[in-house]
């Protein structure tokens, strides 16, 4: 059964303390749990004893990318289900289309403005954690 | 009537003395007895029976002469008759007044002796006359009186008392007597000297036995010179030669009037049977009583005498009683030349019916079949010349030997613009119709000359046209004269056909050079085959005799086969073919040929004959075989060229990710930290810290912008188009539709033409709609009520698309620098954005081989114009 945990897989400390920073505005209660690269995600996620009720993974990651840790994690049946939003910088079509077929559920893209990022994480916790949160003013 | 005639008669009649075996001993008996008679008897009976005889032939002359003249109109012996009566008359008073006759007795002394002067000089003055007549045709009419006149005078003169006396019974003749008989003798000599004239009149015979009667008298005078008694011997001997010539003139009128007109008589009979045509003699029943040779080989019958003429000689078609002959027989009609058919045998006659009295008619027969066959030849011949000449297409002339045209046909009288009866007054060298004005003399000349003519004259025409006509001429030979005929035809038309034959076999030789072309085709049903001039040209020997043998040796033997079996399956079936082989020429030189050939076939698909061109493209071949080289060359450059390019553009692909990727985390990261900053210590900074705050954030958001604008730029650029029709319109409403959505409050009236179409990629014309609308709406935005509107026009075979605002618009000048990337016209304070929208929407159009311009007026809004025509392949 899932805990209460939120797994950020993300390897720019920039971007997983602002990641953290707007998880948190949103007030959820979940536990956090950081992953710096892809090879370390996957170990965590296969090992860890209760999955992880959201995974946000970033696509560009050392040592193992975030396709490749999609593709694992829904090869494995222990870890087929848990929802995983691919937030990543890239618009690249075929990175979009690529997460997709591999299983993900949702592809967002990192804004630059933190104001928009703060949106959008409220709108994907919101909807995966049912949050009642507002949806942001602009995709 | 045969007339044998012995060989020695014959002789006889050749040298002229036709004397009767008989008659001489006949004649030399009377004389015997008589000279017997006179020498021991009495002289007087002597003498009477001289005189007698004398005075029977002179009746009788005059007799023969008198009535044989209406049948042989011979004016010499009807003259002779005429004089001779009188002569008889003196000779019987001579007789008559002979002393011791005791007859006659007068006072007139020796009244014998002057009749026998009167008789002599009556009789020379009778042969002078009638000698002298023989050329006249008609007997003078005074001459019979004058006869009798002279008779009668004579009769008066001796009878005078002062007539000279003529016998003395002393002396014996009187001078006067002897003068007299010279002067009867000259007379005589006279008419024997005139003898010539009758030459030609008389039968000479006839001239030589009166030219002996007159000798004869005239020697007969000399003894009536010398007697002294009338008894003596001189006297006697003249009477007996006087005789002799009595005999010699009673034979010559037997000779003329009787034996002459019985053998023509005899002569005519031959005619009669030597005739052609039958000819019979009918009597009134129309039996036949006479048949000629003719008529009895014609008749059917063995013996046509007693037959019916009709059943022999008329059509049997005819009944008798309707025959028109036997009518005229009946009726005892001469005819002349009835014409009769007989139908049963085809024949025609004409027949002639001639009256001879009671003995019936002479009927002939003449057989005109042949003579109406020639006629009615003749006639069909002529009509048929005549239908020749009218309808004959062709102008015809006929020239006589008088150089003048004896006839001409219609088309004659159009061709040279004379009638007929105006031509036949003219000759060949009176009219000049061709271009060269003696053409038509000269060609006539020629044919007088040489018997023949071939030439083309040129008949310039009114309408300024000209009619070439071929003249062929030949001489005509008739059994009377010598005709020269001119056919003109009109050969205009062939000339010309033949002129652009000619021009096109020249063309065909010159594009044969120029396309190094030849060509061959062969005559299927003879067997004859023909090369163009090319084909000597490729083979490389102008001397070439066209064969097939000499055009496959040419070929190497490993492609001969193969070529030879294309021909011969063409040959057998019709197809066509086309080869391409090598061949040798006769200079050794390898040439590439092309070969193609068809056959053309009869109605049942045989074929009859086949062509075949030869193309050398020896040096197509070599451009060919260049190009293909280049090709190739161009090829590699291009594959190269293209993997470096892939290359560069896969190295730009992981450029512009890594630009996206990390260099929006840099930013994030200080707009996010900014906004952490301003909002975590934000109570604890003053006011202007707070607003360089402000500033970073939005100066890093821009940049993120710019990026995006960057990144949106580069896949425009390498993006594949893919095409198909898209509803521009409906994506105009969707995309106004989302901007309406975005800022609800402002007032913009959006018009869209409806169904404006375009072949183009769905998803760059949104972009290209989303920017060029979004752009009209920011430009809008100070006006009260914004007016965009989307709508197309054809131009020029392409559509041109209108995007239309009445936004604050822009000065001309700037027209040309709207598109380029992060050019802005106006002040980031102005108006949001990165300078990147029209660039971008530039890009599709340029992608689509379209092209995009604005117009504008600062204040007055803009016009975007853009088309999306594809991109012409190759």
């Amino acid at each position: 059964m899932p805990t209460n945990t939120v797994l950020l897989v993300e390897d720019n400390p920039d971007d997983e303390q602002l990641i953290l920073r707007a998880l948190k505005q949103t007030g959820i209660t979940e536990t956090i749990e950081v992953t710096r690269n892809g090879r370390e995600a996957v170990d965590y996620l296969l090992g860890v004893a209760a999955p992880p009720r959201l995974v946000l993974l970033d696509l560009k990651l050392p040592k193992m990318g975030g396709l490749e840790v999609l593709q694992a994690l829904r090869l494995d049946n222990k870890t087929r289900m848990i929802p995983v939003v691919v937030f990543t910088s890239s618009i690249e079509k075929t990175d979009v289309l690529t997460s997709y077929d591999l299983g993900a559920n949702s592809y967002i893209r990192k804004p630059v403005d933190y104001r928009q990022l703060t949106d959008v994480v409220k709108l994907i916790v919101s909807y995966w954690l049912q949050t009642n949160v507002s949806p942001p003013q602009e995709w | 009537m045969q007339d044998q005639v012995t060989p020695r008669a014959l002789d006889r009649r050749k040298r002229g003395l036709h004397i009767p075996d008989e008659g001489v001993w006949v004649g030399l008996g009377v004389l015997a007895f008589l000279a017997w008679l006179s020498v021991t008897q009495a002289h007087v009976l002597f003498h009477s029976f001289a005189e007698v005889i004398g005075a029977t032939v002179a009746f009788l002359v005059s007799a023969i002469g008198w009535h044989t003249y209406p049948l042989t109109r011979n004016v010499f012996f009807l003259a002779l008759g005429s004089g001779f009566f009188w002569v008889g008359v003196l000779t019987l008073l001579h007789a008559l007044c002979f002393p011791g006759a005791g007859i006659v007795e007068t006072d007139v002394p020796y009244l014998d002796i002057r009749l026998w002067l009167a008789l002599r000089f009556f009789e020379a003055v009778v042969l002078v006359t009638a000698i002298r007549c023989s050329g006249r045709s008609h007997v003078p009419p005074y001459m019979h009186v004058g006869f009798a006149v002279l008779f009668l005078g004579l009769l008066a003169l001796i009878s005078q008392p002062w007539f000279p006396e003529v016998f003395d019974p002393e002396t014996g003749l009187t001078s006067f007597k002897v003068t007299s008989e010279y002067l009867i003798i000259a007379v005589f000599m006279l008419a024997l000297a005139s003898m010539g004239r009758l030459q030609g009149r008389v039968d000479g015979v006839v001239t030589r036995r009166l030219s002996l009667a007159i000798g004869f008298m005239i020697l007969s005078e000399f003894p009536f010179t010398l007697y002294r008694t009338v008894a003596d011997m001189q006297s006697v001997l003249g009477h007996v030669v006087n005789l002799v010539s009595y005999w010699f003139l009673l034979t010559a009128a037997v000779h003329t009037t009787l034996k002459q007109p019985l053998r023509v008589l005899s002569a005519d009979a031959h005619i009669y049977e030597a005739f052609p045509d039958a000819t019979v003699v009918v009597d009134r029943e129309g039996k036949v009583r006479q048949a000629n040779g003719a008529a009895r080989r014609e008749a059917t019958v063995d013996n046509c005498l007693g037959e019916s003429c009709h059943a022999l000689f008329h059509p049997l078609a005819l009944a008798e009683q309707d025959c028109p002959v036997c009518q005229h027989i009946r009726n005892v009609q001469q005819v002349r030349m009835l014409e009769l058919e007989d139908i049963d045998t085809g024949r025609w006659y004409h027949i002639s019916l001639l009256a001879i009295g009671d003995a019936g008619m002479i009927h002939v027969r003449r057989d005109v079949s042949e003579l109406k066959r020639a006629e009615c030849a003749l006639r069909e011949s002529e009509l048929r010349y005549r239908a020749l000449m009218t309808h004959a297409t062709d102008a015809i002339l006929v020239v006589g030997e008088g150089q003048k045209f004896v006839d001409a046909n219609h088309e004659a009288e159009q061709l040279f613009g004379y009638s007929r009866s105006e031509l036949l007054h003219l000759g060949p060298a009176d009219i000049h119709p061709c271009d060269k004005a003696d053409a038509l003399a000269h060609a006539f000349n020629h044919l007088r000359l040489h018997g023949s003519v071939l030439r083309e004259l040129r008949f310039p025409l009114r309408d300024g046209s000209v009619k070439v006509k071929e003249l062929a001429g030949a001489r005509v030979e008739l059994p009377t004269n010598v005709l020269f005929v001119g056919i003109f035809r009109d050969v205009t038309a062939r000339r010309a056909a033949e002129d652009a034959l000619r021009e096109n076999e020249a063309l065909l030789r010159q594009a044969e050079e120029i396309a190094r072309m030849g060509s061959w085709d062969r005559n299927l049903v003879t067997g004859e085959l023909r090369w163009s001039e090319g084909m000597y040209r490729i083979l490389g020997d102008s001397a070439a005799k066209p064969s097939m043998q000499h055009l496959l040796e040419a070929i190497p033997e490993c492609e001969r086969n193969e070529v030879e079996a294309f021909i011969t399956r063409a040959m057998d079936t019709g197809q066509e073919f086309r080869i391409d082989h090598r061949l040798h020429d006769a200079h050794g030189r390898e040439r590439s040929i092309r070969m193609l050939g068809c056959a053309q076939c009869d109605e049942f698909g045989r074929p009859l004959r086949v062509f075949g061109t030869l193309m050398d493209i020896t040096e197509a071949q070599r451009i060919a075989q260049e190009l293909k080289l280049y090709r190739e060359d161009l090829e590699r450059l291009v594959t190269d060229r293209t993997a470096k390019l892939l290359q560069a553009v896969h190295e730009l692909e992981s450029f512009s990710y890594t630009v996206s990727h990390d260099l929006n985390a840099p930013l994030r990261a200080i707009n996010g930290f900014s906004c952490a900053l301003l909002d975590d210590c934000g109570e604890h900074l003053p006011a202007e810290g707070r607003e360089y705050l402000e500033r970073m954030i939005s100066a890093t958001n821009r940049m993120g912008q710019l990026i995006d604008g960057l990144l949106m730029l580069s896949r425009v650029i390498r993006r594949d188009l893919q095409l198909q029709t898209c509803d521009l319109s409906a994506v105009a409403r969707e995309v106004f539709a989302q901007l309406r959505a975005g800022s609800g409050d402002r007032c913009v009236h959006f018009t869209v033409e409806a169904g404006i179409t375009a072949e183009a990629d769905p998803s760059l014309v949104r972009l290209l709609l989303e920017n060029l609308i979004g752009n009209a709406w920011k430009f809008t935005r100070e006006r009260d009520c914004a007016a965009i509107e989307f709508t197309s026009h054809q131009d020029g075979g392409a559509t041109v698309y209108l995007m239309r605002d009445n936004g604050i618009g822009f000065e001309m000048q700037y027209a040309e620098t709207l598109f380029r990337p992060f050019h802005r016209l106006h002040g980031w304070d102005e108006y949001e954005g990165m300078g990147i929208g029209l660039a971008t929407v530039q890009r599709i159009v340029s992608q689509h081989g379209g092209r995009i311009w604005a117009e504008s007026r600062p204040g007055d809004g803009a016009v975007f114009y853009f088309t999306l025509s594809p991109r012409l392949v190759g």
